[in-house]
């Protein structure tokens, strides 16, 4: 028993060499919301989020905004965020966000949002965004 | 040379620099007046609290948002922008000013979700929508370019929009657009140019 819940432990060993800054929620009523963060690789490798989950939230994508031709703003889902070594990602407003669809309670300001981001490497890094007013 | 070249080059060589101080200057938040406004004009939308035509806020300044309830980002920030500039007016001001904003995905947004969705922002401020048929029209005398777009996410499919928010004059008319990212204080200096 022990030596399956250490393999289970192990099968996803934290992310020690990716720094993660000001993480936070918008507060909303709707099922869907948005996370913000800044990713920083101190490793000297390079490392890349692929995922990300909660479970308050059906689903967690990574979503990047952009401006269309026609200057209709387009939001659309990207597999992963890249971090070279050494090197910085922000998602912020405008930019990347990890997009949360299907949330199960409304985000209040002031709530906590727990949530996991996996790297590519099989690394996770378990985090609590504050909620915040947009 | 010919001397017909030379004015047009003098023109050149003092017109560009001139040019390019304009385009480093840029043009301020609060005087983003563009030379081109559409038509604009009176329309009616589905909201929770039953039929709301832009008619029945003669005499107040209204501000209007075309977006999308699973819209995370620009709509929240634009809205949340609306809410401050609101925040920020005096009683007497902004109990003449109102807000709405019209979902362009009826298929997924209820008139609950709108309520909501804009009542946690500011009371001023309303949701609401219409069948796509009849918000075509509206959105192109409004200027505002928009699309549904099927993605490989969990969403299915969003609405690819413009994200600015059109001023209307207690007269009814459209007087200005204000861009995508506008901060709160330049919407509020919007609004106090066109209160009565």
């Amino acid at each position: 028993m022990w030596s399956l819940l250490s393999s289970l432990a192990l099968a996803n060993p934290a992310n020690t060499t990716v720094r993660v800054v000001d993480p936070y929620a918008r507060a909303t009523v709707t099922p869907s919301s948005a996370g913000f963060l800044v990713l920083n690789n101190t490793d000297t490798v390079a490392h890349a989020v692929v995922g990300a989950a909660s479970p308050l939230v059906k689903t967690v994508e990574i979503h990047v905004m952009e401006t269309g031709a026609d200057g209709a703003m387009t939001m659309r889902p990207i597999p992963r965020i890249d971090l070279a070594p050494g090197a910085s990602a922000t998602l912020a407003p405008g930019g990347m966000h990890l997009m949360l669809i299907g949330v199960t309670a409304p985000l209040a300001d002031g709530g906590k949002l727990p949530l996991t981001l996996t790297f590519e490497d099989g690394t996770t890094s378990a985090l609590e965004l504050p909620v915040r007013k947009p | 040379m010919d001397v017909r070249w030379i004015e047009p080059l003098r023109w050149l060589m003092v017109g560009t620099p001139l040019l390019a101080a304009v385009a480093v200057v840029g043009v301020p938040w609060d005087r983003a007046e563009p030379e081109w406004l559409p038509a604009g004009g009176d329309f009616t939308v589905n909201t929770a609290e039953g039929p709301l035509a832009l008619h029945d806020w003669r005499g107040s300044v209204g501000l209007v948002y075309f977006g999308f309830g699973s819209c995370a980002d620009v709509c929240p920030t634009s809205l949340a922008s609306i809410g401050r500039a609101l925040e920020s007016l005096e009683p007497g001001e902004v109990e003449h000013v109102r807000g709405l904003f019209v979902s362009l995905d009826p298929e997924r947004d209820s008139l609950a979700l709108l309520h909501d969705l804009t009542a946690l922002v500011h009371p001023a401020l309303r949701g609401g929508t219409a069948p796509v048929a009849e918000l075509r029209p509206i959105t192109d005398r409004y200027g505002v370019a928009w699309r549904k777009t099927e993605v490989d996410s969990a969403l299915g499919y969003v609405i690819d929009h413009s994200s600015t928010v059109s001023v209307i004059a207690p007269d009814g008319q459209l007087v200005e657009q204000l861009r995508h990212g506008t901060p709160p204080d330049a919407i509020a200096a919007a609004i106090r140019r066109h209160l009565p």
